[in-house]
């Protein structure tokens, strides 16, 4: 358990009570400016008590934010500015409240003054209120979706990698993942602990407690082990509601401590990754071929309810793997009318690039149906078996299906010329004939003239 | 515990957070409030109408919706957990025809001719290198090596050596990758099959079947995800159904094991004068009144005994069914052999496997027990053998004619292997063997491994793994894999701490991997 700390506990109201400063001052603004234009008539007797308001919660919220600054959360020369730009307009709100009250003493000067110093105190306030901003939310947060703004450099952007032999550990590898779930809280403005992932100097440097990163040794990298917290800890990192390092990526940051020595500049080869490693970095910097699915091409996004509809007409609908929007499709067997599932399968078109897996088998699909397939480009595997009226003048029109790799065709009038047409599907590998009108002679003709095909018949 | 400033009764009440915060749900006022709305309501709804007991909470939840509905499953539920699987699956469904009791390599798979000039030599201690041995054997004054009496030979054109046990087998080699080099840490059945299905030598963890239903869900919402079924015509150990349970998984995940016999699942029938016509809506009443339940307790159980009445519902329509063999031609019974029309039988269930996972059945667990051969080795082994070896070949063919074998993952295997030395008397025509977990055979088939390929070697004696050992835990990681699962990732939080299959350790086989 954390200790409690009553100045720090007090001192993050700061941020809940200056908006009343804000509020009252600029109220006070607002009615002088609409009393000089006669926008208003009679408000003016308000303004002393809406300035005296203002500074009194102005020196209230200054109080709480000198508390607040003692946690040394923040960037020392920000926090700095912001403090005395609160503290000298506060003295000026003090100083506008006594010039609106008609004092003797002020006759003199009142006149010429007292609007310069209304002026300079919500131009002071303001100022405050933007340096304040910058300090909890970031230097660029006003400015992030600002349209036309110059691209902002990144002191350790790096161009993309295409190869792994490319990449650099911390560089590539590393420090992607530290910024995108570390570096909102950890940077030069906003330094949680007095650490920043800045540059590799703040790197270096730690935080508060020093040894972020102990070069060979993860179990005693504070970075490491804050992440490596259970998630109740309070001391876990990311805090709760920030979306904590994920097992992979804790991983690789270990591997770069140990093994990479935390070295800013070597390259990830140079930390001899084994394959496990290798794996896991080509997934993270999504180079092909390392990835444990292999060969996933991408598919579009397909809404939730365009498959729940689907799956109200029937058919069952699998995800092959989790967000690939790739999918297994299944039309349970029972024999339906030619006109329903003609409709059925228009419906389908609807995710028809998505669908890598596809059996249709004992639907009572016909040669008709079979043109509908066409534009199903990704099919990789198709089952059309026990349909038993399909021809080779409807089964040859799958041709048009480049990225089939097995079809699956028993119980059907397939003949030779159905795998002669097939067979000039270059990815094609298995057909399935079993039961059709190919007796065994022929498909010992066939297999033998197309020699990348297997067919498979049966006893 | 309890404040003396607090009532007695509150020594009742529980030190444990999660427990407390039950305690508060069901504490006396909360009791007064929902009693008093609750009897309320029933009264109100009596005073509506006698018919409409329940019209108050029925109303709060909208209309009952015919049970039909809960078929047209949305992508969750029952689809499996989010996040799988991880990538690309090979495989759709697996049978795993387990061959229990340990089936003896020596006279099935791993061929070793070295024996026939070393018959009856004690087994060199350079080769038991003070392995443990059983009680059985350990007391022997000797261990003298026993060749196989079964004659080999290679087949098909990946050259695999089969005995001449398994004729049929023998015809399908080139379908099948052989793995000689298995071994296990068990040398007692129960342990050692507790292992392989469940990852783990204690009961309690979940089966292997329980875990791809609870990571991937199902493919047909009509039939149980993962089914058990376990021949009639073997015997010896045990099997137990803890062997398919659900451990600390919900439990609507356990194995729904069939019966070996006629009626594979008892009851489904209506009882006499009872026509079923109001059972949909009388059950999702049932669920309604559950789902309140489930509200304020919110214990998982509720949520699986929904789940197995509404399957046990589905079943009645879809067992008889699937389950009805009348359509299966002349030919079919001929290829698994004349007992596959012997329900129960192992012939009999591999043929009901393959109707089941033609379904969309995700994971059959198949048992044949009768592998425990100690004495008499060669006549039992070649009962066991003939009892097996045609119907196991039969499965493997008609999957592969149907186009199934492509995303149907087929294991064959045992706990355990069994000892190149005799337990007992030694006699060329009589021998026994004990258990022996460091080397033996097991082979899988279909969706995503190599075909015609032999992994690992074992000793001359085949009594080390000298070569790519596979260890239990990496068969699991394997088998997860080719169902498009990371066995590191699929985990539960159970007791304080995750787990998964194949707990710390397990290394997916990729050299077996097409």
């Amino acid at each position: 358990m954390e200790e409690s700390n009553i100045i720090l506990f007090f001192g993050r109201f700061h941020p809940l009570l200056v908006h009343l400063p804000i509020g009252f001052l600029i109220f006070a603004g607002i009615i002088e400016v609409t009393e000089r234009f006669n926008f208003t008539n009679g408000l003016k007797k308000v303004v002393p008590f809406s300035l005296l308001l203002g500074t009194l919660s102005a020196v209230a919220a200054s109080v709480l934010g000198l508390m607040l600054a003692t946690s040394g959360d923040y960037n020392h020369e920000a926090l700095d500015d912001h403090k005395w730009a609160g503290i000298a307009t506060t003295l000026i709100a003090l100083f506008a409240y006594l010039l609106s009250l008609d004092l003797s003493i002020f006759k003199a000067i009142k006149e010429k003054l007292y609007l310069v110093v209304v002026v300079v105190m919500i131009g002071g306030l303001s100022a405050t209120g933007h340096l304040g901003g910058n300090l909890t939310h970031g230097e660029d947060y006003l400015t992030h979706y600002m349209p036309f703004k110059k691209k902002e450099v990144d002191p350790l952007k790096r161009p993309e990698v295409t190869e792994i032999a490319q990449a650099q550990f911390f560089g590539d590898v590393v420090h992607p993942i530290i910024k995108a779930k570390c570096y909102s809280c950890h940077n030069t403005s906003k330094q949680k602990g007095q650490l920043s992932f800045e540059s590799i100097e703040t790197y270096m440097k730690g935080g508060k407690h020093g040894k972020t990163i102990v070069a060979g040794d993860a179990a005693a990298s504070e970075l490491l082990i804050r992440v490596n917290l259970s998630e109740d800890d309070k001391l876990f990192m990311p805090p709760k509601g920030k979306t904590p390092l994920t097992e992979e990526e804790k991983l690789i940051i270990e591997y770069w401590i140990n093994k990479g020595e935390a070295s800013y500049d070597a390259d990830f080869m140079a930390s001899k990754p084994n394959e496990e490693m290798l794996d896991l970095v080509a997934g993270y910097l999504k180079l092909s071929g390392h990835s444990a699915g292999g060969d996933m091409v991408s598919f579009g996004n397909i809404p939730e309810q365009t498959i729940a509809s689907l799956q109200e007409q029937g058919f069952s609908i699998r995800e092959l793997a989790a967000n690939s929007y790739a999918y297994d499709v299944v039309l349970p067997t029972g024999k339906s009318d030619a006109s329903t599932i003609a409709q059925k399968l228009e419906a389908l078109k609807a995710i028809k690039d998505n669908i890598l897996w596809l059996s249709l088998e004992n639907s009572g699909l016909t040669d008709a149906h079979v043109g509908q397939l066409n534009s199903f480009s990704n099919l990789r595997k198709l089952n059309i078996s026990k349909n038993s009226s399909l021809t080779d003048y409807g089964l040859k029109k799958l041709v048009e299906l480049k990225n089939m790799e097995s079809i699956s065709m028993y119980a059907t009038k397939a003949d030779v010329a159905t795998i002669e047409a097939l067979a000039a599907i270059t990815k094609l590998k298995n057909i399935y004939v079993w039961k059709t009108n190919l007796d065994d002679k022929e498909i010992a003709t066939m297999q033998d003239k197309h020699k990348q095909l297997t067919l498979v018949s049966g006893i | 515990m309890s404040g003396h400033h607090h009532h007695d009764h509150d020594i009742l009440r529980s030190n444990v957070h999660d427990f407390k915060k039950i305690e508060e749900s069901i504490d006396r006022r909360q009791f007064l409030t929902k009693t008093s709305l609750g009897l309320g309501a029933v009264a109100l709804g009596s005073l509506m109408g006698a018919d409409k007991l329940l019209a108050g909470t029925a109303a709060k939840r909208g209309p009952i919706k015919p049970l039909a509905n809960a078929n047209a499953n949305p992508i969750s539920g029952a689809n499996g957990i989010p996040g799988l699987p991880h990538f690309l699956p090979k495989a759709k469904r697996v049978v795993y025809l387990f061959q229990s009791g340990g089936p003896s390599q020596f006279e099935t798979y791993d061929y070793k001719p070295k024996l026939s000039d070393m018959f009856g030599q004690d087994l060199p201690p350079s080769v038991r290198k003070g392995q443990r041995l059983t009680s059985m054997s350990a007391s022997q004054s000797s261990l003298p090596l026993a060749p196989s009496k079964y004659k080999f030979d290679q087949y098909g054109e990946s050259r695999a050596w089969v005995s001449e046990l398994m004729p049929h087998t023998a015809k399908m080699v080139d379908d099948i990758c052989f793995i000689k080099s298995m071994h296990t840490e068990q040398i007692n059945h129960d342990p050692a099959i507790t292992f392989f299905q469940t990852g783990h030598q204690l009961a309690g963890r979940p089966s292997i079947g329980a875990w791809t239903s609870y990571g991937l869900g199902s493919d047909n919402q009509n039939l149980p995800t993962f089914i058990t079924l376990v021949s009639k015509n073997g015997n010896g150990q045990p099997l137990y159904s803890r062997l398919w349970g659900n451990g600390f998984l919900p439990t609507e995940h356990q194995g729904v094991q069939f019966r070996s016999g006629k009626d594979p699942v008892l009851f489904l029938n209506n009882p006499e004068n009872y026509d079923g016509h109001d059972r949909a809506q009388m059950l999702a009443y049932l669920k309604q009144m559950n789902d309140i339940q489930n509200d304020t307790y919110g214990d998982p159980e509720i949520k699986a005994r929904i789940a197995q009445y509404e399957m046990a519902f589905r079943m009645q329509t879809s067992v008889p069914e699937v389950t009805d063999m009348s359509d299966e031609s002349e030919a079919t019974f001929e290829m698994y052999g004349k007992e596959s029309r012997d329900p129960g039988t192992y012939a009999a269930n591999c043929l009901m496997a393959r109707r089941l996972l033609e379904k969309g059945v995700k994971f059959v667990q198949l048992y044949q027990r009768g592998w425990d051969h100690h004495i008499g080795l060669p006549g039992n082994i070649e009962r066991q053998c003939k009892m097996t070896d045609q119907a196991t070949a039969a499965l493997l063919q008609d999957l592969k004619q149907r186009g199934m074998l492509e995303d149907t993952l087929v294991i064959w295997g045992g706990e355990f292997g069994r000892t190149a030395y005799s337990q007992g008397r030694l006699t060329k025509e009589d021998y026994g063997r004990d258990h022996h977990p460091r080397a033996f055979t097991m082979w899988m088939a279909g969706a995503g491994v190599k075909p015609g390929m032999t992994y690992g070697e074992t000793d001359d004696f085949s009594y080390n793994v000298v070569k790519d050992p596979v260890h239990v835990h990496d068969f699991h990681a394997t088998l997860l894999h080719l169902m498009g699962v990371d066995h590191e990732k699929l985990t539960y939080k159970h007791q304080g701490r995750r787990y998964r299959l194949t707990d710390v350790h397990g290394h997916v086989v990729k050299d077996i991997l097409s």
